[in-house]
Order: structure tokens, then sequence, then C-alpha cells
């Protein structure tokens, strides 16, 4: 009897021998392959060598290659020693303390300088007597002999009222400002240079009014200011002075002075962000009574305009900002206006393309156009570009505006926000006499 | 019978019953080998060093720029010329590598097995006690290296504070996704414990805020938990990294290849792994792919040499997170300095919306669950999708690694993933699903966009008919995954290519339905080698997709055919 293992073993052979010959010749005529064979498409398995076309072809990139060698070792090194810890940690805390550095570069070098803010505003805890008090000074200098120094007390909402107490104390001394002489037309060829030192006490009372949804706030204040200014011969070797060419009946206020400020400021403004606005804008009229001292023959009125409003664009990455303001100083009498406390254009707050103080005159009246459009964004980081275009003319008396006399000037700004703030703007702008340079820390509005 | 006799004609009928099947199905059955590695001594092999500063700086500002300095990079991008991977076999597959396993891609995966994964330990044994032995307290969150119980090391990363389960969810999923794709992966776990379990190295350090070196304390790491996230129970919740094995040396690049390496042969931006990962990670969303979350790993193979093997590492930047917080809405939208937008904004002054603002817009600036974080399919588009660097090699992948990459990608069964979620132990269940829906709906996103840019037959036979006849079968990925709704139509034409790719046509287009495709071959026999060349109708644009090329030569023992390459090309070239 057959065990029942030779039984299995019989009935497999016989299973095996219809079924090999079937799978077998499906076999010969399958085409069977390794899918994953180490039989390469091109090449072998030998290091990959550029050919000679590639070796010539990337040879100009060699040079930089060193380049990127060194600049990647000190990156490594700087993470690997937490350097950027250490000095983001000491930067931190310097603002911790109050200091506030930062620099400021105009094309134009007497404008260039370093800044120093230490900012004291949260003295004391909020109380039901006054919400915030504190003192800010700041310090400015450069290597022109630039040079200011101020301190601000202040007490916001006293008595949970709105009201508002600001003084201030400011000494500035600047040793090269540029003049021009006064009106539209002066030649740019024709100038002179002044040493400003000025000293100035302010005291500033008002009260703030919030109103509810995108109504914004109104500030209406009141101002009392005393200044003390001397001019004379600006420190530089190529100018003339302007002491040398002038004199008082030729120019009022070439030796300084001393007067006294009585005004009002109103302030209105809705903006959505103060540092960043998409929409909303501001306004701002100032009346100014000032009254020359011990002597002193100024008196005259100064009235000052600033609005500016912000358009939303498709989306609140593409704003137009527009600004119109203006200055008119009337004087009182028969009496004068110091030309240091003329309606100034030029520079990088009123005409971008034209030199810093560039135009002087009683009047002025001007505007800007700005189109700001953020063209890159990253985690809190944004990078806008701003093609802009300012309109402005400075005028004799009121009523002689002419819009023949307008100076244009254009150009682009680059501004790098971090958390929709402006940190670094980067400005040029191109007049009829030329183009100007400008790196700030903020807008012009 | 006795036992020896019955041993032998065992022996005989199992390799008769192996032989027959193993002939007629060996690609099935063929079990991968790695290429034949030289042995490399650990001395030889240099530490590499990377950061993440140098990082962006050499792909981001450096590579970009430099480019323009490769004159032969620059007349390929001319003319939108394309390396082929180097590494691909004349299959257009990867053999195994030290850079590369085909897991999925070869066999299907239980879900069991792809939650597996690398899995080395089951994680940190949560009784404790954990040794800390370094703090890491740079960023938003805080991490730590442990020594457990077991004295294995871990890396412990927490979720960021708000945000529970974000990072340490998506690490652990995507991680064993990554590994049943193929990579190499270190093994991820979430864990939860009890803090008191925790106990500090007296030789413990840690990084201050401050950058400067200080002694780890109780207090400190205390300090440094207190924004963590708790349970209800007040465990915390933690991704486990498993230290991985052998010697560390370092970062690999995306970019160039180890000289001292004699088994790394190829510059790795020409490795269809590394050429196609954007692929992968397009999937997964994770856009932090950088020479810094890669890891080279010298393994002794026990014969006095050894070989370097290459890592992924860190993942929890996948889905909707950003490691430290959810991603930002530019995010995979947009490289971290991307010339490219930024040129095309300032040129449009900023009129056109980019894709990443519309969604953030049209998601009202936020995100459905704080656990998933900024994750959806919103203006998702495969080809656009962006990690946070770029890198030569993702810009040199051309259309037959993104194939590949879509194919691997497919193969992963949306019932596989449903059950891999579990390893993220999201507490909401609802969170579980929407990061899945995400996923499957995403998969077939890419299969579709690349599938539909070339022409998407895979998994050839040949069947010599005799006479001179024969016959391929395939399987049209598109039609197979049910991505198109169209009829699928194609042709073909018989060709040989010269030295420069030229084709040199035997037999002219003609158009069939469908596998299979029966040929008469007999008059091409006595060329040896040819081609057949095999073009899909795409059914959008009317034209014809890039073809597979289908190299087949005589078979010399016979009268048959055998099937010696394919090649999904990246252009419709006559």
């Amino acid at each position: 009897m057959m065990s029942l293992f030779r039984k299995i073993l019989v009935l497999a052979a016989l299973l095996m021998a219809i079924v090999f010959p079937l799978t077998y010749s499906s076999a010969q005529d399958a085409s069977s392959y390794d899918k994953y064979t180490e039989l390469l498409h091109k090449g072998s398995y030998t290091k990959e060598k550029d050919t000679f076309v590639e070796k010539v072809g990337n040879a100009p990139a060699v040079p930089l290659e060193l380049t990127k060698a060194g600049i990647e070792k000190v990156l490594i090194w700087v993470e690997k020693t937490h350097l950027n810890d250490k000095v983001s940690y000491a930067w931190g805390k310097i603002h911790e303390w109050g200091f506030h550095p930062t620099g400021q570069q105009l094309y134009d070098k007497p404008q260039n300088g370093y800044n120093i803010l230490w900012d004291r505003s949260k003295l004391i805890k909020a109380s039901p007597i006054v919400e915030n008090a504190g003192f800010t000074a700041w310090n400015g200098l450069n290597e022109y002999g630039y040079y200011d120094a101020a301190g601000k007390l202040n007490a916001d909402n006293i008595l949970n009222t709105g009201l508002y107490a600001n003084q201030l104390f400011k000494y500035e001394n600047r040793e090269r400002e540029p003049f021009y002489g006064v009106g539209h037309d002066t030649s740019r060829g024709v100038s002179y240079t002044y040493k400003l030192q000025a000293m100035n006490y302010e005291t500033r009372w008002g009260k703030e009014f919030k109103f509810p949804g995108f109504f914004g706030k109104l500030n209406v204040e009141g101002q009392y200011d005393f200044r003390r200014v001397h001019i004379s011969g600006g420190r530089d070797g190529a100018k003339h002075n302007i002491e040398n060419r002038f004199n008082e009946s030729s120019l009022a206020g070439v030796h300084g002075g001393e007067y006294h400020i009585i005004g009002a400021n109103i302030m209105h403004d809705d903006r959505n962000s103060v540092d960043d606005p998409t929409y909303g804008g501001y306004r701002k009229f100032t009346i100014l009574y000032n009254q020359g001292l011990n002597g002193d023959q100024f008196e005259f009125v100064k009235y000052r305009f600033e609005a500016a409003q912000f358009f939303e664009i498709l989306s609140n990455k593409n704003v137009v900002g527009i600004r119109f303001a203006g200055e008119s100083n009337s004087r009182v009498g028969h009496k004068q206006i110091p030309f240091f406390e003329m309606a100034r254009l030029g520079g990088w707050s009123s005409l971008r393309g034209y030199e810093y103080n560039r135009f002087f005159d009683n009047n002025s009246l001007w505007m800007s156009f700005e189109y700001r459009y953020n063209v890159w964004t990253f985690k809190r980081f944004k990078l806008d570009l701003v093609p802009f275009l300012d309109i402005g003319s400075v005028y004799g008396e009121s009523g002689n505006f002419a819009m023949a006399d307008t100076r244009i000037s254009y150009g682009g700004a680059a501004r790098w926000k971090i958390r929709d703030r402006v940190n670094i703007d980067f400005e040029v702008g191109h007049g009829d006499e030329g183009t100007q340079f400008y790196v700030k820390y903020t807008t012009p509005y | 019978m006795d036992n020896p006799m019955r041993r032998f004609f065992s022996a005989i009928f199992l390799s008769l019953v192996i032989t027959a099947f193993g002939v007629t199905n060996v690609s099935a059955q063929q079990t991968s080998v790695s290429p034949n590695l030289e042995e490399l001594s650990h001395a030889k092999v240099k530490k590499k060093e990377t950061s993440m500063y140098a990082d962006f700086f050499d792909k981001n500002v450096y590579d970009r720029g430099v480019q323009w300095f490769y004159i032969p990079r620059v007349f390929r991008k001319m003319f939108n010329l394309k390396k082929p991977s180097v590494n691909a076999n004349v299959y257009d597959e990867l053999p195994d590598s030290t850079f590369f396993t085909n897991r999925i891609g070869r066999k299907d995966m239980t879900a069991e097995e792809i939650v597996k994964g690398p899995e080395v330990t089951t994680g940190p044994e949560t009784t404790g006690p954990w040794t800390i032995v370094k703090g890491k307290f740079e960023g938003i969150t805080p991490g730590f290296f442990i020594k457990d119980a077991k004295g294995n090391e871990y890396l412990l990363k927490f979720d960021p504070p708000g945000y529970a389960e974000l990072s340490s969810g998506a690490e652990a999923i995507a991680s064993r996704m990554m590994y049943a794709l193929g990579y190499n992966v270190p093994q991820y776990t979430v864990v939860y414990f009890d803090p008191s379990i925790l106990t500090v190295w007296e030789h413990a350090t840690y990084y201050a805020k401050s950058g400067f070196n200080r002694p780890l304390t109780m207090e400190k790491v205390t300090e440094a938990l207190k924004d963590i996230n708790r349970t209800p129970d007040g465990k915390l919740r933690a991704s486990a990294s498993l230290k991985v094995g052998g010697i560390l040396k370092g970062p690999m690049s995306f970019n160039s290849f180890r000289k001292e390496d004699p088994n790394d042969y190829f510059r790795h931006r020409n490795h269809r792994e590394i050429k196609a990962l954007i692929v992968f990670a397009s999937w997964l969303n994770n856009h932090d792919l950088r020479k810094g979350n890669t890891l080279d790993t010298w393994i002794d193979d026990g014969k006095g040499g050894g070989y370097l093997k290459h890592y992924l590492i860190d993942f929890g930047s996948s889905f909707g997170s950003a490691g430290d917080r959810p991603k930002d809405p530019t995010f995979t939208f947009e490289y971290f300095l991307d010339y490219k937008d930024v040129a095309y904004q300032t040129a449009t002054l900023g009129v056109f919306e980019p894709d990443w603002k519309k969604r953030w817009e049209t998601n009202h600036k936020t995100f459905r669950f704080p656990s998933a974080g900024n994750f959806d399919n919103l203006y998702f588009r495969p080809e656009n999708w962006k990690p946070e660097i770029p890198h030569y090699a993702f810009d040199d992948m051309t259309l037959g690694d993104a194939f590949w990459a879509a194919k691997i990608i497919m193969k992963l069964k949306p019932e596989a993933l449903k059950e891999i979620m579990a390893v993220g132990q999201y507490s909401d269940k609802d969170v579980e699903k929407y990061i899945y829906d995400i996923l499957t709906e995403r998969q077939k996103m890419i299969g579709q966009y690349w599938f539909g840019r070339v022409t998407p037959l895979d998994e050839f036979e040949l069947k010599s008919l005799g006479g001179g006849k024969a016959e391929f079968s395939f399987k049209d990925l598109e039609v197979f995954y049910n991505l198109s709704n169209a009829a699928p139509s194609y042709r073909y034409r018989v060709v040989t290519h010269n030295k420069k790719g030229k084709e040199k046509v035997y037999q002219g287009d003609t158009n069939f339905s469908g596998s299979p495709l029966e040929l008469d071959l007999v008059s091409f026999k006595s060329l040896g080698k040819f081609d057949v060349v095999i073009e899909k109708l795409n059914s959008n644009t009317g034209k014809w997709n890039p073809p597979v090329i289908l190299t087949v030569s005589s078979d010399t023992s016979g009268d048959g055919f055998v099937l010696a390459g394919i090649w999904h090309a990246d252009k419709v070239k006559k």
C-alpha cells in the first residue's frame, strides 16, 4: 500500500507533468525583465565627471565658487557660535532699556546722521490720574557737525478725560544748512550755507476725542513755544557763507533772533494703521502766531495744513496715497518773517527730486502721489515698491501761486517692512535739477 | 521512504514549482539588490556642516545668481532641455541604493508595514526616567535630547503653544509616508509623558536666548515647558525621533556628491530621487527641503569597512505645519526670495493677486483646525508647488522623473493611508479625517497632473507570438486610477535612434486604442535593436503627449523579441 506521502508525490509529479510544459512554454514567450536592474539608462557606476564642453562652459563661475565657500563658512560659524542670538539679545536689551539707536542717510551729506532715542514713555503704571507718563530723550549727530539733543515729558489721558500735556526742551546745532535764496526761480548754482543753533522750549496741552468705528480720533491742542535762534556762517569751504552775502535788511533773520509762539493744532486721523495705512487718512491744521522778543522785529502768523488719504486698489497690498500740504506765513503790519521760518520745499519730505531746503518763500503749496504695492512677502517681512510724483512750488504773496512755477519730481522707493512697519526706505527722486537718493527709516507720510 | 529520500523528492518538487512560477513572473519575484558597495572606512568620510543661513544663502541667493554663469545650464534653460536622471535604469526605474529603496513602488505594502516604518524601538519608555542630556531652546518651541531607561537616545520636540498636535502629528505621519515611498528616514513616534519622569544629566547644557551655553537645570526645564500644551491629565505630548544608527557624518547636499565616497557616483542634482523629491514633498506639503534636513551616517558593514547611508530628516514642516507654527500663507507658493514672482509683481504693478493671497483671503485669513494648521488644496497646483528654497535638482526634474514619483505616490492606497493617519494620534478625529481628505484629494491631483503630461503607460510586458509577431501589454495609469474621463487614444511608430537621438522611422505613426498592442515585427528583426515609440493623445490639448519609448531587441536564441528598455521622454521629438 502506497504511503500517503508517496500518493501526494505521484499526484504532484502528474500535475507537474501537465502544468510545467505549459508554464514553461509561456515562459519562453513572455518578455520578462528585472525592472529594478542596475543596468543604467545612460552611463555606468563611475564617478560622474564634467565633459570638456561642460568644464569650459562652467569656467566663468569658478571664481565665484571661491567667494561662496568663504561666505558659507562664515554663516555656518555665525550659527554654530550663536553669534546671531548674541547680537539679537544685546539689541533687544538695549531697546528694553529704552535706547533706540537709528541712523539715516541722505545723498546730501550734511543730513547723514546717527540718532539715539532714549524712551521712558512708560515711567508710571496706568492710574486714574494719568494713564501714561514718561520721558523721552534723543540725541543725534553726524560727522559734519550736526548735533541735537532733546527731552520730552508727557502725560497722557489725564483723569481719564483724554486730556494730555507735553513739554519739550530741544537744542540743535546744524553746521551747514543750504540756502539758495528766496523765490521759486532761484538758481541752484548760487548757493550759500549757514550755521543754525537753536534752543526751543515747547509746551502743548490738548484733548483727544476718540470716535467709534471708522471715524478715528480728533486731537485739539494749544501750544506755546519759546525759541532762540543763532545764525552764523556755515561750515563749507566750497560754498559762500550766508553772512558774507546778506545783512538783516536784505534777509530778515540772517543773524537769528528770539521769539515766542502761541498757536493751536487740530488733527483728525482715521487711518487703519499709523505705520502702514491702507485706507483712511489724516488732516492737520496749524495756526501759529509768532512774535519777536528783545527787539527782534519779527511778527507773523503761520498757517500750515497737511492732508493725506489712502485708498486700497483691488486689494490691501496695492495702496494709493495722496498728500496735499501747504504753508502760509503772513507778516503782521510791517514786521518781518525770518528766513529760517519761511516755507521750504525740497528734500525727502516734500519735493524728492530736489535738494534739501532748495526753495524758500513765504508760502508753499505742494502735493505728493504714491502708489505703494507689495512685491514680496515672507513671514513678517515685506517689500513694497513705490512709484511717486511730487508737485509743488513756493511763492511770495498769497494768491500768487501759479501752476507754471511748479516743480515736478518723480521717482521710486523700495520699502522694507517688518511687521507692517517700514524699517528701511530707499528712495530715488528725479527733478529737472538732477537726482537725489535717500535712505530713511520711515515713510514721508 | 526514508527521510533522506523524502527530502530529496521534496526538494526536486519544490524546485520545479519555483522554477516554473519563477520564470513566468520574474519581475514580481525579483528581490532588490543595492549596487555593490565599495568598502569605505569611517576615517575617510569627512563630517560636513551646514546651517539655515548657509542653506538660504547658498540656494536662494548664490545659486540663483550664479546659475547665469554656468553656460551649459543657461543653454539648457533657454531651450528647455533637461538632463535625464543619471541613476535611472534601462527600464526607467531606480535600482535600490543607499539613497532610496523601492518599497511601495516595488510591491504593495500593508498599512501595518507602513505604520511600522523604519521602526527600531516602540519609542521611549514612558515609565521613565528620561535623562535630558542636552537642551535645545532656540526658536519658539523647546526641545530636548534625552536618554530613556533602555539607553536609547531621542530628540523630543514639542508642538507650538496654542497648536497642540500640529507638528508632532504631521511628523509621525509624513515620515512613515516618506519611508513607504522609498526614502531613508529616522523613526518618529508621538509620545505622551508625565513631566515628572524628566531628570537632567549633571553635565547637560543648553544655548540660552542670549546665545551663550549654560548649564541646564531642572528649573530651566520647567520654565521652558511652562507654555507647552498639556493634556487634561497634565501630560506633555512630543515627537520623539530616535537617534539614527551609525556614525553621523553631517548633511547631504542636494547638488553635489561626496568626493571621498566611492559609492556616491553621481552628482545629487542628477539623481532621480532627489529631483523628484519635490513631487513627494508637494503631496506632503513639506516645504522645508534643504541640506540641513538631511543626514549621512556611516554604517559599519561588519567586515571592517562600511558605507554611507543618506537620510531625510525632520518632517515637522509637513501638512499645515511650519514646525514651530502653522504655515505662513506664502509657504509652498513662493520661495523665501522668489525673484521671478517679485519681478512679475514689479512689472505688473502688483495688480494681479498672487495665488497665496487669493487663497488666504478666501480662507478669511484663518484655518479650520489649529492641529491641522494651514493646509488645504485651494489653489494647489502640482507644477507650481514650491519649497522654501529652490534647488537646481528640482529645476532639472524631467517629466519622466515626475511621472516616476507620481506613479509611486498613487500606489499608496487610500484605505492604507486611512490607517496610517492613526500614528498622528490626533485627539479630534475630525482633524484626522480633514488631513486624510486633503491628502487623498491631493494624491489624485498629483496623479492627474503628471500622468496627463506624459504617455502614462507602465508595467509593460512583451510577449513574442511567434512568426515575428509580438504583443505589448501595458497599464495606462491615468485610466487605471480613473483620473480621466476621456477615452484614451494612442499611436505608435517603429524607429531607430541615432547617437544624437534623431529618429529614423521604419513604420510611421499608427493609431491604436489600448493594451494589448499586437505588432508584426518580422521586418525589423534584422535591425537587432529598435524602438517602439508610443504616444498618448492629450484629451485637453488635442496634442500628443511626450512618448514612452520601448527598446526592443531580437532574441538571439530564438525568433522572439525581448524588452530591452523603457523610457518616458520629456519632449515630443521626431
